[in-house]
């Protein structure tokens, strides 16, 4: 090996490294900043996502850990409700956490999608919102449903035994009567396009409440 | 002036990211199906690329050409992770709408590609003026394609239905329909440039 070779595995050595430490450094430097404002957004969204989920007012949440799963009891009057939980589903491209209520019978009282990174205009679309607004008078009428179709259509049905169907229509293009079969067979309608989003938000609730279920059985 | 003039230029028509040079496409295919996403996307985009123009056009003469490749993608990810961070941080409304679209960039190889073809050559102004230019050239693109998209898939423009009644072709907003659209569109520019020659 010459000495020009040597230097130059040196020197760029050096300069991967120099990058590399600033980057790092930077990075970290920020992240440590950035860390406490980032948790207290999410507790805020965690909020208003409970109160979604839970209605009216009066409820008391009680955090519990129980056998490594972790879950808040929920009560009104000093009777226990239900229970909350976050379910954590591996995605397309992301861990989709949902937040999820049920009632002791483990009916779904609501479920908020917390976070994902699923991909635009397919999977991401497990929060849209459904609008029936024209183009010619969107400044007239105002959006009564603001709430996400997919979300929406696990509202009554049982967590411990859903169902995905998909290749049909999309929930929020059934008419009313489609939807009451729907929930009745306990059935969730897949993004067309998304099936990896889809089921990963119903097989995670599933799992999250079968497990919890067995412990409280206990 | 005449340089900045026709560095704009080259970004919107000329060297169009997605309809010339075709790059960027992952992010363009899955992202134009509303005009919604592909606006974000646009903005998101061309953010970090005036921004990794910047700093690599500043850097340049530092990073020994064997090794620049690692470090721009390295310079990149950073700036990526770095404005993801303050974003959720302080801008949790605006996090809302364009977090999504954030990592989605630093695989975006528009920002790779200009850093390798732009701004290792050319000195901090330029390469800001290119980052600017691209990027609206890339917001365009992304416009034109979603705008068709939407409209024939979905029968809406910017989340708004559009003409009442009408069946939209679900396919558009489809893989399929990203493809057709693309063609479509490179096949009109380039009858476009063949006339003006």
């Amino acid at each position: 090996m010459n000495k020009e070779m040597l230097n130059n595995i040196l020197k760029f050595s050096l300069v991967l490294v120099i990058v590399g430490m600033v980057a790092g450094g930077s990075l970290s430097f920020v992240y440590l900043k950035t860390k406490s404002k980032i948790e207290e957004q999410q507790k805020k969204e965690e909020l208003a996502a409970k109160n979604v989920i839970f209605k009216d007012k009066g409820y008391v949440f009680k955090k519990i850990k129980k056998e490594g799963i972790e879950y808040e009891e929920v009560y009104k009057n000093g009777k226990l409700e239900g229970y909350l939980f976050k379910a954590y589903g591996p995605g397309y491209s992301s861990v989709i956490v949902t937040l999820v209520g049920v009632d002791t019978n483990f009916n779904i009282k609501g479920i908020v999608i917390l976070s994902q990174a699923e991909t635009p205009g397919l999977g991401a679309r497990i929060k849209e919102v459904k609008s029936d607004k024209y183009i010619f008078n969107f400044w007239k009428k105002k959006s009564e449903n603001t709430k996400p179709w997919f979300e929406e259509q696990f509202e009554g049905l049982n967590a411990l035994s859903l169902k995905l169907i998909k290749g049909g229509k999309e929930y929020k293009d059934l008419d009313d009567k489609a939807k009451e079969k729907l929930k009745k067979k306990n059935e969730i309608t897949a993004l067309s396009g998304a099936t990896i989003s889809s089921n990963a938000v119903l097989s995670s609730i599933k799992a999250k409440a079968d497990s919890l279920y067995k412990i409280l059985k206990k | 002036m005449a340089k900045i003039k026709e560095l704009i230029k080259d970004g919107i028509w000329n060297k169009n990211p997605v309809l010339v040079q075709a790059i960027g496409l992952c992010p363009t295919l899955a992202v134009t199906t509303s005009l919604k996403n592909g606006f974000y996307m646009g903005v998101a985009s061309t953010f970090v690329l005036v921004g990794s123009n910047v700093i690599i056009s500043i850097i340049k003469s530092f990073i020994p050409a064997k090794v620049r490749i690692p470090v721009y993608i390295t310079v990149i990810a950073s700036f990526v992770t770095l404005v993801q961070l303050f974003v959720s941080a302080y801008l949790p409304e605006l996090n809302k709408t364009l977090g999504i679209f954030i990592p989605l960039i630093v695989v975006n190889c528009i920002i790779l590609g200009r850093a390798e073809a732009f701004a290792s050559k050319n000195g901090v102004f330029d390469s800001l003026i290119d980052g600017v230019s691209m990027g609206i050239g890339f917001t365009l693109a992304l416009m034109i394609m979603a705008g068709i998209r939407e409209f024939l898939g979905a029968n809406k423009l910017f989340d708004l239905l559009v003409i009442p009644g009408f069946e939209p072709a679900a396919a558009m907003i489809l893989p399929v329909g990203g493809f057709l659209t693309m063609g479509v569109l490179i096949a009109i520019m380039n009858y476009i440039n063949m006339k003006k020659r």
